[in-house]
């Protein structure tokens, strides 16, 4: 097993991540800020895995980057900052639908799915662009949100953030194997949720 | 009820292999021999596309990037929140300490009875709902169970 070789783009990147996290670190607000702006449609996106809501997950990502601001003194200088700070949004998100679990499920029973509403991403799409693109990412959320929890965070992880096996497996605290095996099924699962989709627009 | 800990099947080696071509994360060896193997097999190769269009189909989806006036209100509402915090803990102490202080002022003192009845009300009254307040924050910060996890 091998993990693709990184391109001199990603390096530099990385280079630059390091710089802005240890300027962050030590103080420095614009390489926070740079740091947030650079994490938050992902965090964002992400957190929408978790709660299947816009709004909430801007909140949550909001209490991720607030405890990476008062926590950056404990973070260790060398190890990459994405699992790091996705171990943060993740426990901040758990902890959310722990909270809000029975309200939630309350309200989504009031509402019948509750998915009419979901907000979409914004883009500079044509109105004909937008409302194919509006649809399958309808579809694709609707699908998404009907996985489970373990199987949801995977796919984020892996398909938006594009995490490795070992850093996906440091993330969620289990084996690569198991990391490999919750991927292989949450895939599976997420193909056939979105089977009428698919064979429809295919 | 599927939680976290529901483990999934664990993969047989046709499974693990697809995964990791899905991922591009086999050795160049590795891949020619599962591109032969997928060559043969039209269900595998039928898996395989189907893993390749869901991975295709999610990285086709747009990031949500929160809009101007999101970042802003992000912006506005992140660093309030550490004055909030400051703030609410120094109200607090100094709201305690003048409350006590004026009980025992008001209890040594010569005021008319009905006086000291309404200023006892009314410290009490201000007593119970900062006590409130600081008791609703203190729950959720305890029962908040990933508030010390970082690593």
């Amino acid at each position: 097993m091998t993990a693709p070789a990184p391109g001199s783009r990603e390096i530099l990147q990385a280079a630059e991540e390091i710089r802005l996290v240890t300027g962050a670190k030590h103080g420095d607000h614009a390489s926070f800020e740079a740091l947030v702006d650079r994490y938050m449609g992902k965090a964002v996106t992400v957190a929408m895995g978790y709660l299947g809501d816009r709004d909430e997950a801007m909140d949550l990502a909001q209490e991720a980057f607030f405890r990476v601001f008062k926590t950056l003194d404990r973070f260790r200088e060398g190890e990459p900052f994405a699992p790091w700070f996705y171990r943060i949004l993740r426990n901040a998100c758990l902890n959310h639908v722990e909270k809000h679990r029975k309200r939630k499920a309350r309200s989504i029973h009031a509402s019948g799915d509750g998915e009419e509403d979901r907000p979409l991403p914004s883009g500079s799409l044509t109105p004909e662009e937008h409302a194919e693109a509006s649809e399958q990412q309808r579809a694709f959320w609707q699908a998404v949100e009907k996985l489970p929890q373990k199987h949801r965070e995977i796919l984020m992880l892996r398909h938006f953030q594009d995490l490795d096996y070992q850093a996906m497996a440091d993330v969620l605290g289990i084996p690569i194997g198991t990391v490999m095996s919750r991927l292989f099924h949450a895939r599976q699962k997420l193909r056939a949720l979105m089977e009428d989709y698919m064979e429809g627009n295919s | 009820m599927t939680t976290l800990h529901d483990e999934d099947p664990p993969l047989s080696e046709g499974q693990r292999l697809l995964t990791l071509w899905v991922d591009g994360a086999l050795s160049p060896k590795e891949r020619s021999a599962f591109d032969k193997a997928i060559a043969q097999d039209p269900a595998l190769a039928a898996q395989a596309a189907q893993h390749r269009e869901i991975l295709d189909l999610s990285r086709s989806m747009q990031m949500m990037e929160p809009s101007d006036i999101e970042a802003r209100r992000f912006w506005a509402r992140f660093y309030n929140r550490s004055e909030w915090q400051l703030g609410w803990c120094l109200l607090l102490l100094g709201a305690a300490t003048l409350l006590v202080f004026a009980l025992w002022q008001l209890m040594v003192s010569d005021l008319h009875w009905i006086i000291k009845v309404g200023t006892l009300a009314v410290l009490l009254g201000s007593g119970i709902l900062l006590w409130n307040s600081f008791r609703l924050k203190l729950r959720a910060s305890r029962f908040d169970r990933y508030r010390g996890v970082l690593y």
